[in-house]
């Protein structure tokens, strides 16, 4: 018998498989008291088990085959691909299954855990290290903003302007407050748990009392491609309604505007039509698509304004605003055009922070990075606060 | 003769155990404004320090100034106002005189040589702007209270009336702590300073930051990134010292260059680390027992003030 050190790697779990003998009850043995994928150190398996002609999995993790195709587990009905991922990371996918001509777009049947964005659900993968931050889970104990309804005809968007106002618990009679303004902001609440977020870091103190603009996109793509007249929606329209019906600081440093993907090039344009009128950004995985030498790009008809946006505050970068916050996903495909702008946005604002997150263009990816963003544009008084 | 102890946070029975040896035998009014809505929340401390204390209030009564004089109110939004946009500018300022600070640091220690006159020059300029902005923010407030002034208002006159009194009835104070902003505009708008003249007080947490004459907020986990900064005044009942509490789990202790940089910004005064069972006892406005206190040096190092002296 060979003594095993305490600090001998463990073996993975299909090498044990395969070495103990792959029969039905091992496999039965191995699903039952493993969560899938299985999560070993740095190594992550899928796992498929049933007749198919192919499996694979459907993820948009730049870098890794797409899709990733698994292996049968010879004389076994078990398929598997293994990855390498950092710890903390969280990866969102689909498996396809493959039989005949026919594929079928399934969620992990292995897997319990998924999460429903805007146009799909999907299964999660949370590798080693990953947990949910406390502060974008409910608590009861804290007290939460009110959401109210605005809506009202926009000359600019020529259609009437739907708005989720967010107020928070604590206001005192003194304060002005800043006002945030967030693109795409049905999803956000519901797919980021912004509203959940804010209550908890404006309960901790960890970001100051604000009032949050929800705003809803009427034609997303177009209103958000660096349209003119979304920008005059925002800098004509919204913020000074609201700064003539709210106690709201009404001074640059007090106007933050946000969004994600689309919503972020929407933010950026507007604050750079306007430059001086917003304080702060907060741009999460924005669809920064440009081009070096002419105009072809991959993107479509819809990101053609887009890249003459971007095209051109590349060639002429102007201060904007005070601070640019920017977080990215790691593993997506744009990441490595967010990195890139970096040195764009450093001449755009005083102060710039990045933050890089080991997720894709996700909307969990970018409420896990919403505290520190939100917590530096919008300081709480945490540090006022002693025992 | 004044006499006043300054405590790192603290329970009550530790409270009870100053009053204890001050010989204190008598009501004692409470302070707990720090804790804004939980101000009335006191029963605790009550029981510790014997019963029959008297809570001041200072929290519900700057929430009534406010309500019954809106002029005031507004006028103290619109101050309040511009003081945030005078620390954001004040902090972008001192982000990057830090970094300066850190550049020389840097550049020395590539060039193998001890830093000297140029990093000197460096941690000046950090100072300077910590007393100009502490400049800026006394202007500010000197102005709205020479054009609103406090005692002029009744709203504020009678609060005032009110605390001079229960205190003049009270054998002691007891300061605690909680949001030390809140609690500093409570005791500058009830003008507690003036009500303290001749009673014992025992300040603990931020309420000893706040009855200091300068208060610093540190906090070097602060998930903003904000530096090490000049908050505002105090009341000035304990002079040339800067109360630093819980230090513990907000300072990088171990980091002596930043220790002595922050020693460094606020000289002459001597910051004073206040964690539990830290104690200094201010007489006359001067500290008069530093032998249970830690300071820190101009070296960045953390000494007993015994070993100090």
């Amino acid at each position: 018998m060979t003594a095993t050190s305490p600090n001998a790697p463990r073996r993975r779990a299909l090498t044990k498989l395969r070495a103990d003998g792959v029969r039905v009850a091992a496999i039965d043995q191995l699903l039952a008291e493993n969560r899938v994928p299985l999560i070993e150190g740095v190594a992550c398996t899928f796992l498929f088990r049933g007749r198919a002609d192919g499996v694979a999995v459907e993820h948009a993790i730049s870098g890794l085959p797409a899709p990733l195709p698994l292996k049968r587990l010879r004389r076994s009905d078990l398929w598997y691909a293994s990855i390498e991922l950092p710890p903390g990371s969280r990866v969102e996918y689909r498996l396809l299954v493959r039989h005949g001509d026919r594929v079928d777009n399934i969620l992990d049947p292995l897997n319990p855990e998924s999460v429903t964005g805007p146009a799909s659900t999907m299964s999660v993968l949370r590798a080693e290290g990953y947990t949910t931050p406390s502060w974008a889970l409910p608590d009861p104990a804290v007290v939460t903003g009110e959401l109210t309804e605005l809506r009202f005809h926009s000359k600019a968007l020529r259609r009437e302007a739907h708005v989720t106002l967010y107020s928070p618990a604590r206001m005192r009679r003194e304060d002005r407050l800043p006002l945030l303004v967030v693109h795409d902001g049905g999803d956000y609440l519901k797919h980021a748990s912004f509203g959940t977020v804010l209550d908890n870091l404006m309960d901790q103190r960890t970001m100051s009392g604000c009032v949050v603009a929800f705003t809803h996109p009427g034609e997303r793509l177009r209103e958000y491609g660096a349209s003119a007249a979304h920008s005059r929606f925002l800098t004509a329209e919204l913020v000074p309604l609201l700064e003539e019906r709210l106690p709201l600081r009404a001074e640059p440093a007090g106007r933050v505007l946000a969004g994600a993907s689309f919503g972020a090039i929407a933010a950026l344009s507007a604050a750079w039509r306007a430059p001086g009128f917003y304080g702060g950004l907060l741009l999460q995985s924005a669809s920064f698509l440009y081009t070096v030498v002419g105009r072809e790009h991959q993107g479509g008809p819809a990101f053609d304004p887009v890249v003459r946006f971007v095209n051109a505050i590349r060639a002429q970068p102007q201060l904007t605003v005070e601070q640019i916050f920017l977080s990215y996903g790691a593993f997506e495909p744009s990441a490595q055009r967010n990195l890139a702008m970096v040195d764009v946005l450093r001449r755009m604002a005083s102060e710039v922070k990045v933050v890089e997150s080991l997720d894709g263009h996700t909307w969990t990816g970018w409420r896990d990075h919403l505290r520190d963003g939100l917590s530096w544009l919008f300081p709480g008084e945490k540090r006022l606060l002693y025992p | 003769m004044s006499v006043a102890v300054l405590l790192g946070p603290a329970g009550p029975e530790t409270v009870a155990g100053e009053f204890g040896r001050l010989g204190v035998d008598g009501p004692i009014a409470l302070v707990t404004a720090g804790w804004e809505e939980r101000e009335r929340n006191d029963a605790e401390l009550d029981r510790a320090v014997g019963g029959g204390t008297r809570n001041l209030g200072l929290f519900g009564r700057r929430l009534d100034i406010l309500e019954s004089d809106p002029e005031y109110a507004e006028e103290m939004r619109r101050v309040r106002t511009l003081l945030t946009s005078l620390r954001e500018v004040y902090l972008v300022q001192l982000r990057h005189a830090l970094l300066g600070i850190e550049a020389v640091r840097q550049h020395d220690a590539g060039a193998r040589r001890l830093s000297g006159v140029q990093l000197d020059e460096a941690i000046e300029t950090v100072r300077a702007l910590d007393e100009r902005h502490a400049a800026r923010l006394e202007a500010v407030l000197g102005e709205f209270y020479a054009l609103y002034p406090p005692h002029e208002r009744p709203a504020i006159a009678s609060h005032r009336d009110a605390v001079a009194s229960i205190v003049a009835q009270c054998s002691a104070v007891a300061i605690a702590g909680g949001h030390v902003g809140v609690l500093t505009d409570c005791l500058h708008v009830c003008n507690l300073g003036a009500a303290l003249a001749d009673v014992p007080v025992v300040a603990w947490s931020s309420g000893a930051m706040a009855i200091a004459e300068r208060v610093m907020i540190v906090d070097d986990h602060d998930l903003g990134g904000v530096p090490d900064e000049v908050y505002g005044a105090g009341i000035g009942l304990a002079r040339g010292v800067v109360p630093l509490p819980a230090s513990a789990s907000r300072l990088r202790i171990d980091d002596r260059n930043h220790l002595a940089l922050l020693a460094r910004r606020l000289a002459p005064r001597v910051c004073v680390l206040l964690d539990e069972g830290d104690r200094i006892a201010v007489v006359d406005g001067g500290p008069a027992d530093f032998r249970n206190a830690r300071v820190v040096g101009p070296d960045g190092m953390v000494r007993s003030a015994a070993t100090a002296a």
